[in-house]
């Protein structure tokens, strides 16, 4: 497919009140005009909402080719280069008397008394009528919490209801809906006081405090996602094409990290024939993100609910990418597979990583269709995955044998079949047990660490640094690397001690964000911010950075002393198969021959020229492994641990959790 | 030659935007800043924005993942 | 018994526990739970604020309180594995996004070692509500079992569940349906489950499930690392249910005082199933198709007499529409009632024609005698009344409509008798006849001809035709009876073979109807009762006689007139638009192709998109709907939109005539809706569209059949849906029927209206031919500027371009090309629908077309462009009338009522009139509309009160200027119109309102009073029929009014004989 070039977006050169000022295609006038310095009164305009342009009051004069007309600033968009004039005798004249028209409605909103006294209107007796409301926290009508209701929330709970002068706002029928889910946006913009709603289910010590910070985050979803992650759109699936264009994507059981039939999968596909579109889709009540897609009236096509139509949840990236790590470049399939699982009770993850596996052996002739009940299962087998999957509900079949995931799978093989062990552990995509989650780890140190070391197997909660390390290349040292797996498993656990969803920490970014250097924008720091003032309003305890790596960092020690209790939970716990830090097979190493050669020149300092492939591989295995304990050596030493990577006695100390329960963790008896 | 994220090398040409750069370097990701000799540059002026010769771009990918 | 129940009904509880509820406080419970599936034992903890300090919540909860539960030796499968679930402090948060994560652990069956997880769903969040901030299980049933914590009756259970489904999408919706109380109720029950391949593998996850009541399924989001579904199977666990607490919101706005007139009184819910259901099938009707959802409300509206909260939600349920859009919906557009209305709804006409021909009176009549006000239910449900905006039947005003019935020339005094005689006749139903449209056989373009001359020798074997008016007019004055027994009568005398009997559609001259034609002689005859039809038939047709009596008398030379062409109503006509009136069956598509229907569109096929768009352009034709934009620049931006963006594009008809006093779109679908398809299709064709739309008001509902059963034969005859005339151009035409606000006439509202929302306009600054209908580029023109189409193509844009005014070859805005359609009402002698060519004046049009002012009155003024437009005086009747002049003159062409007003005509009542008619119709959507025109409503109305201020016409220009110039739409923009044209042209009647305190028309009812004058023959007449009995007088003695108990009502002026009352 031929990608279009980009053009750059087109810009104008406007003239404000005299003043230039170039502005870009489809800018809303009243920002180009705000933006120039000049300030014009509203009052149905909110910074984060889409504007309605009602209350006219914004109203500025534009010339376009010698013609002058009026409009309203706030939804008027830039399409040509104008001549705007905000303040002029006519516009003043009209602002006054719609100032008036809304003093005679409610003289007593102190909202419209600032407005009023802005237009210089001051008579409240001139449109006085039966209608006037006295009420100082009357509603005038503004919209703001309707958009924000819409927009925030994707909900619609409230609305205006009539029409012309009957117009106001309600609820259906007045009652208070029942799928109101309490998420108080309403009240939040609302600008008069008009509406009061509180989430008082926690008793929260200071709700204010946390709605308002909440509130940044829905506003940020209401504009920004739909130029940044898209999640409302394609909830977390945003990424496949992006994963493909880094080389990111597991394809064939990582072996490779992209592939020509991406765009199959893509989340372009997704959002046209699959996610059904602007739905409040959230795992829970009042999330804005809303990324938890789903598929309507999908018609199964194999197992047990064949020809029925199901709601199917996602599928998320870590099922799409799983496809292709299957080679199932095929959004039905990866639908289907992606229900199943979930009816079933299946792990999507280690579902895919274990049948790329389960398929790569196939195709190096380990097994044959004899141990697979006669599926030929190579890459891209669709129908047989699929039939694996029925076979694990059955309890039958080589589906069962699949469903005991990677390291079991090796282990029966050596044992059974006598395949070679090397091999098959440098290709098993399993850590401790637990199979790789859906990332190409190869080319960033900090993310093979960040996927091996976490505590219960490899998993990209705890450490996703492959940007950071790998693209941005902002933690060149390795102990700029320890230093990052130190900050973010603590930063990333510590949402798991309060029962929050990081995703919304991090898929979306406020859109200042840029002006923190580098390494702290990738925290997000104003959205750091926002969860301690959460924390704060609802315990009443203020955090800290350095509060907050506390607290999660004595969890963080306690699940590793409990592997250790477990006899495990050390260093070769956390060894990470050479697929997973470096090509594993001379055919995966002449795929990116070129890369690896120059690697091998310019970081080993060894000539590549005149060498075989099959030593090259060995040379890079080799360097690759040392760089990897190098990189766990300084993580350990940054998180307090002793070489074998176990949490030392004064890191407990200085923790405050060298209490006898934690302690009795540390007495192995084969120690 | 200019340096991208203080590692990758690209050929500089007469023109060259950081469109361009980022067209090569095929960084999509939509949540990315960029800076030109420590210069930040507005997503909306990437497509006009002229690299010199022997600048240091830096495109900042923001993390991501659940 | 529900399924679900009976599942129930097999479990056996092996274990019990009451708990009390706690309220949270900074986010914990303070309290854990226990349960162990060795003992069924339900045990509860407190949470220790060391636990707090060190470890928080969620994960750290549950690591810790793993601690105690485990040794070395423990596995994944051992009894004292627990599976601990935990939310944390802040979690269950709604004003923070992304805050209900459930956090779970347990040793895992693939690495032996600790697994956490973190999955999202209702279950964390309603655990902690429930008062525990984190529940640990250990041990294993014995059998397939449940855990079930309810936290509204505060309990807990352990219970056997042998019979439930296992996997996880049937299970989660199983336990939901099983445990909720009702629907609503559905939204607080969380379930936890595995499926069955959790107990064959290491990798099992759980479900944690959220009720989605959009989609009215259990959602289930997934715990999926490290098998901890496998441990949760493997303790022979199939759910832990929950159930929340209801928790509604504590939502509060402050009351908006105008809430009352919209708010039910009493809100109806329908109970019985029966009702239900078929509000269900209304609603599967229409494809459950949110888009549709104003016709769904339609039809329950007409079943049920009203909206009841019951449907609301329903349609909520099955077509996804938020709950308040319906509400806003129902409560926006006029055909919608939240109260049940009465079995006969009764609809007083009270657009512009109607109002100066006294129609307010008419209403005043109705509410007396059936004793309710505008707007209200008899007790009994037995009558509705409310007054309306024009029911589109002006040439006959003031009109009403009974029932289905409509009822033209009424007076206030003919109200009693219209009751009584609606009571006891019902409508007679008129002859249902073959519809033949299922036999038609495709057309391409060589079988037109055949169908063309096929028709003509069809024709041609008949000694005449007798082609009768339907028109509306002519239906209510009881056309389609003559229609039927004059098929009846000639039948009766076997001539049914010599006699074609053609139903046409309007004639437009509606004033003298019922009207029938006598072809190919053109003998015109008016006026046409059942009576009579024996003379037609026997004089005429079989002796060879005019029957004089039925033949048209020139009100002012009182010549009479034989045959049509020599009426001068007619022969100032020229007709393009309604080029087939009265000369075809509209029913018929062959009539329409016998006129050379259907012939553009096959030279259409041929030409390329270029060549269609450049000949539209270049004939000059402006849309004439009212705005007068170039149609052929309309149709090019539309095609460099689609083209630039790739999308695809939509036609839509305008067929939303909302102006009082304006029904050329309603004639002419009436007469010839082929013209207006035709239209539509070499407009699509120019424009690769593939669906089409024509948005119908829902108070023409002749018109609307009569265009459904066109749609019909068009798509038999192949000229509609895939490959029209054997070519690989594919179209459609869907209808869209309004629901009564005259605001969805202006094109964003009317989208949005087609989309099924309130019909709110949005701004402009972005056209529709980029962004129209569902965002994609969009041409809307009107009824008559898509009838005009096709002759352009055929006859070419030279032939078009050349009538009417200026040069608009090169640039369509120089001039107006073409014809235009008006209706003509009001005080003028030939009502009625006429078409003229651009450039005639004012001045031909009343006094040649219409034929002067009736009753020897004084021409006062005439306003033009509906609601919006203005009034224009006497000594402007030179002008010529276009797009331009009329706006120079502060009025507009609109889309071309013609409202002629004589010197009883007060000028001021009139704006009075146009901005109420407004303030029901603003949308209310902006300020300067909705404010504005309410408060020039009330200066206006202290006016005509003999209230008025020194200062209220500097305050009336003011507020005109402001609401003209800020309005979001062109109704606000247009809206002071009324007011400005008529302070430039009659400011002295506003000042003798102000000053004198007198009206000099003798209209507004504060400042006059009648009177009885010598004249009085006392014929008792006016004592009669004086509804307030405020006349007494004895016979054939002079009469007086009692002025205390006069209601100026003016019935006694319109039934006196001799000019004896006077009005001051």
């Amino acid at each position: 497919m031929a990608t279009k070039t980009k053009a750059g977006p087109t810009k104008y050169e406007i003239s404000i009140n005299g003043k230039t000022a170039t502005v870009v295609e489809d800018t809303y006038l009243l920002k180009a005009v705000m933006d120039a310095g000049f300030n014009v009164p509203t009052l149905c305009h909110h910074k984060d909402l889409t504007p309605d342009g009602t209350c006219r009051l914004c109203l500025c004069e534009v010339e376009t080719n010698g013609k002058k007309k009026l409009v309203t600033a706030c939804n008027y968009p830039v399409r040509s280069e104008i001549k705007v004039k905000t303040n002029t005798e006519e516009i003043k004249k009209h602002r006054k008397s719609l100032a008036e028209m809304y003093l005679g409605r409610w003289p007593n909103v102190e909202t419209i008394q600032n407005i009023a006294k802005l237009c210089g209107a001051t008579d409240k007796e001139k449109y006085k009528s039966d209608i006037t409301d006295e009420n100082p926290k009357a509603c005038i009508l503004c919209g703001h919490c309707v958009r924000a209701c819409s927009s925030f929330m994707i909900q619609d709970i409230l609305g205006f209801a009539g029409r012309g002068i009957k117009r106001h706002l309600t609820m259906p029928f007045g009652d208070v809906d029942p799928h109101c889910v309490g998420c108080t946006s309403c009240g939040y913009v609302c600008p008069t006081g008009a509406i009061q709603i509180t989430d008082e289910m926690n008793n929260p010590v200071d709700p204010e405090l946390i709605r308002r910070h909440g509130m940044k985050v829905n506003a940020e979803m209401a504009t920004l996602d739909k130029m940044q992650n898209r999640m409302r759109e394609v909830g977390t699936a945003n990424i496949v094409e992006v994963m493909d264009a880094y080389d990111l994507l597991p394809v064939h059981n990582f072996k490779f990290g992209k592939h020509p039939d991406t765009h199959k999968i893509d989340s372009k596909v997704m959002t046209r024939d699959y996610f059904t579109q602007g739905a409040a889709d959230a795992c829970w009540l009042g999330c804005s993100m809303a990324c938890a897609k789903a598929v309507d009236g999908f018609e199964l096509k194999t197992g047990p609910y064949k020809g029925e139509k199901v709601v199917v949840d996602g599928p998320e990236y870590e099922t799409a990418a799983g496809g292709s790590n299957m080679g199932g470049f095929d959004l039905d399939f990866i639908v289907e597979y992606n229900f199943y699982c979930d009816t079933y009770g299946i792990d999507t993850i280690s579902f895919a990583t274990t049948i790329a596996f389960v398929m790569e052996a196939f195709e190096a002739g380990i097994i044959t269709e004899e141990h697979t009940g006669g599926k030929k299962l190579n890459f891209g087998a669709m129908d047989e995955a699929l039939e694996c999957l029925h076979e694990m509900a059955r309890g039958e079949g080589f589906g069962v044998e699949v469903g005991q995931g990677v390291r079991r799978l090796k282990e029966k093989w050596v044992k059974e079949l006598g395949a070679d062990p090397e091999f098959l552990n440098d290709i098993g995509m399993e850590v401790k047990g637990l199979e790789f989650s859906e990332y190409v780890s190869k080319e960033s140190l900090a993310q093979q660490a960040g996927y091996a070391m976490a505590i219960k197997g490899p998993q990209h909660d705890e450490a996703w640094l492959i940007f950071i390390d790998m693209v941005n290349n902002q933690i060149p040292s390795f102990d700029d690397k320890a230093e990052a797996l130190y900050y973010f498993p603590l930063f990333r656990i510590w949402f798991g001690l309060l029962g929050l969803c990081k995703i919304v920490w991090n898929d979306v970014a406020p859109a200042d964000n840029s002006k923190y250097p580098p390494q702290e924008a990738a925290k997000i720091p104003e959205h750091v911010e926002n969860y301690w003032k959460f924390f704060e309003g609802m315990t009443g305890i203020p955090v800290d950075e350095d509060k907050m790596l506390l607290q999660a960092e004595r969890v963080f020690n306690l699940q590793r002393l409990m592997s250790y209790y477990f006899g495990r939970g050390t260093r070769e716990d956390d060894m990470p198969p050479l697929r997973a830090i470096g090509p594993a097979t001379v055919e995966e190493y002449l795929s990116r021959e070129e890369r690896y050669d120059k690697q091998m020149k310019e970081e080993i300092g060894i000539d590549p020229e005149g060498k075989s492939a099959e030593e090259k591989l060995a040379i890079t295995r080799d360097h690759r492994f040392k760089q990897y304990n190098k990189v766990i050596d300084a993580a350990y030493k940054r998180r307090g641990w002793d070489e074998n990577g176990v949490p030392t006695v004064e890191r407990l100390k200085q923790i405050g959790i060298d209490i006898p329960e934690v302690m009795a963790l540390l007495e192995r008896p084969d120690q | 030659m200019i340096e991208v994220n203080n590692k990758e090398k690209l050929d500089w040409f007469e023109g060259m935007t950081v469109q361009d750069v980022l067209d090569k370097m095929g960084y999509i990701y939509p949540r990315i800043t960029v800076s030109v000799n420590d210069q930040l540059v507005n997503k909306e002026d990437y497509a006009t924005y002229k690299v010199p010769d022997n600048a240091r771009v830096n495109v900042f990918h923001l993390a991501h993942g659940g | 018994m529900s399924n679900t129940k009976k599942l129930k009904e097999h479990h056996k509880v092996l274990g019990e526990s009451a708990f009390e509820i706690v309220s949270l406080n900074k986010g914990y419970a303070d309290r854990i739970l226990r349960i162990d599936l060795d003992k069924n034992e339900i045990t509860t903890t407190e949470v220790t604020q060391q636990m707090k300090d060190l470890w928080i919540g969620g994960k750290g909860f549950d690591l810790w309180l793993t601690l105690p539960e485990i040794d070395r030796d423990t596995k994944w499968d051992s009894n004292n594995n627990p599976i601990c679930f935990s939310s944390g402090p802040l979690g269950g948060t709604t004003s923070f996004p992304g805050s209900g994560k459930t956090l779970i652990t347990t040793i895992s069956p693939l690495t032996n070692l600790i697994i956490d997880s973190n999955v999202g769903g209702h279950f964390g969040p309603y655990l902690k509500f429930a008062g525990f901030d984190a529940l640990t299980v250990v041990g294993k049933a014995k059998e397939d079992s449940i855990i079930f914590i309810d936290a509204v009756e505060g309990k807990i259970t352990i219970e056997t569940a042998p019979e439930e489904q296992v996997d996880s999408h049937l299970a989660a919706e199983e336990f939901t349906e099983m445990y909720a109380e009702s629907d609503i109720d559905k939204k607080n029950i969380a379930v936890v489950s595995a499926g069955r391949a959790a107990e064959h593998t290491r990798m099992g996850i759980l479900n944690f499930s959220f009720w989605d009541w959009r989609r009215n399924a259990a959602r289930l989001k997934q715990a999926g690392r490290g098998g901890v579904g496998t441990v949760f199977r493997n303790k022979n666990l199939k759910a832990i249910v929950i159930k929340n607490r209801n928790y509604t919101p504590s939502w509060r706005v402050e009351e908006n005082k105008v809430a009352r007139y919209v708010t039910p009184k009493k809100i109806s819910i329908q109970k019985d199933a029966g009702d239900i259901n078929e509000i269900k099938a209304i609603i599967k009707k229409w494809n459950n198709d949110p888009e549709y959802v104003i016709e769904m409300m339609q039809d329950i509206q007409d079943h049920f007499k009203h909206i009841s909260k019951t449907a609301v939600e329903l349609l909520t349920e099955h077509t996804g529409t938020p709950k308040a859009a319906i509400y806003h919906i129902a409560t926006f557009y006029k055909s919608f009632s939240l109260e049940p209305k009465g079995e006969t709804l009764i609809q007083v006409c009270l657009g512009t024609a109607c109002h100066v021909k006294g129609a307010q009176n008419v209403l005043t009549s109705f509410e007396r005698a059936i004793g309710i006000k505008d707007g209200g239910t008899t007790e009994d449900r037995k009558y509705s009344l409310e007054g309306v905006r024009c029911l589109g039947a002006c040439s006959i005003a003031p009109v009403i409509k009974i029932g289905d019935e409509v009822i033209g020339n009424v007076q206030a005094k003919d109200v009693e008798k219209i009751l009584k005689n609606y009571k006891a006749e019902s409508i007679e139903e008129t002859e249902v006849e073959q519809d033949t449209a299922a036999d038609l056989d495709r057309v391409n373009s060589s079988t037109l001809e055949q169908i063309k001359t096929r028709e003509m020798e069809n024709t041609a074997r008949y000694k005449g035709a007798l082609m009768v008016c339907t028109g509306t007019g002519c239906v209510s004055a009881k056309g389609l009876n003559i229609h039927d027994s004059l098929k009846k009568e000639l039948k009766k005398r076997n001539l049914e073979s010599d006699y074609l009997v053609v139903k046409t559609g309007c004639n437009g001259f509606c004033a003298v109807g019922p009207i029938l034609v006598v072809q190919p002689q053109g003998v015109f005859y008016q006026k046409v009762s059942m009576e009579d039809i024996a003379s037609i038939i026997d004089d005429h047709l079989l002796g060879g006689n005019i029957v004089e009596k039925l033949l048209y008398k020139d009100p002012q030379t009182e010549k009479t007139y034989t045959s049509m062409n020599e009426i001068e109503f007619f022969t100032e006509q020229q007709l393009i638009a309604l080029r087939n009136k009265g000369l075809i069956d509209p029913e018929n598509i062959d009539h329409y192709i016998a006129r050379d229907g259907y012939k553009a569109l096959a030279k259409a096929l041929e030409m390329d998109s270029d060549a269609i768009i450049k000949e539209v352009t270049v004939s000059g034709i402006r849309g004439r709907g009212g705005g007068g934009f170039p149609a052929g620049i309309k149709w090019q931006s539309c095609k460099k939109a689609m083209e630039e963006r790739e999308e695809p594009s939509y036609i839509v008809c305008n067929a939303d005539e909302g102006d009082p006093g304006a029904f050329m779109d309603r004639s002419i679908i009436e007469t010839d809706p082929h013209s207006v398809i035709e239209g539509m299709l070499i407009a699509a064709k120019a424009l690769q569209a593939k669906e089409g739309f024509i948005y119908i008001r829902k108070e023409y509902p002749l018109a609307m059949e009569r265009l459904e059963k066109a749609l019909d034969q068009a798509r038999s005859r192949g000229l509609l849906g895939d490959s029209i005339m054997g070519t690989n151009f594919s179209f459609d035409i869907h209808i869209h029927r309004g629901a009564g606000a005259f605001v969805c006439g202006e094109s964003t509202a009317l989208m949005a209206s087609m989309s099924g929302k309130a019909g709110e306009p949005k701004a402009k600054y972005i056209h529709n031919v980029e962004y129209g209908y569902r965002d994609k580029p969009t041409v809307l023109n009107n009824v008559e500027t898509w009838a005009n189409i096709p002759e352009i193509i055929l006859k070419g844009a030279g032939w078009f371009a050349d009538i009417g005014t200026g040069e608009v070859k090169e640039n369509p805005w120089n001039g107006s090309s073409g014809t235009k359609v008006f209706s003509l009402v009001g005080d003028v002698n030939n009502t009625g629908l006429v078409e003229v060519p651009m450039g005639i004046t004012l001045h031909d049009i009343v006094f040649k077309v219409g034929g002067g002012i009736p009753n020897g009155r004084k021409f006062k003024a005439i306003q033009t462009g509906g609601p919006s437009g203005g009034c224009i005086p006497d000594d402007m009747l030179d002008m010529k009338v276009d797009f331009d002049s009329l706006s120079e003159a502060g009025s507009m062409m609109g889309s071309g009522g013609m409202i002629v007003m004589d010197d009883h005509t007060c000028m001021v009542d009139v704006a009075r009139y146009f901005i109420n008619f407004l303030i029901d119709e603003s949308c209310g959507k902006c300020t300067p509309c909705r404010e504005g025109l309410f408060a020039l409503s009330k200066i206006l109305t202290r006016i005509t009160k003999g209230e008025g201020r020194e200062d209220d016409l500097e305050q009336l220009q003011e507020l005109s200027e402001t609401i003209e110039a800020s309005s979001l739409c062109q109704l606000g923009g247009t809206a002071p119109n009324p007011v400005l044209t008529t302070l430039r042209y009659f400011e002295d009647e506003y000042i003798k309102h102000i000053k004198d305190k007198t009206c000099p028309a003798g209209i507004c009812t504060e400042l006059i009073t009648y009177s009885i004058n010598d004249n009085c023959t006392g014929c008792v007449i006016c004592a009669k029929n004086c509804p307030t009995e405020a006349i007494s007088g004895e016979p054939k003695e002079l009469h007086t009014i009692n002025q205390q108990d006069c209601i100026k009502c003016g019935i006694c002026l319109e039934s006196c004989k001799y000019n004896a009352v006077e009005v001051k």
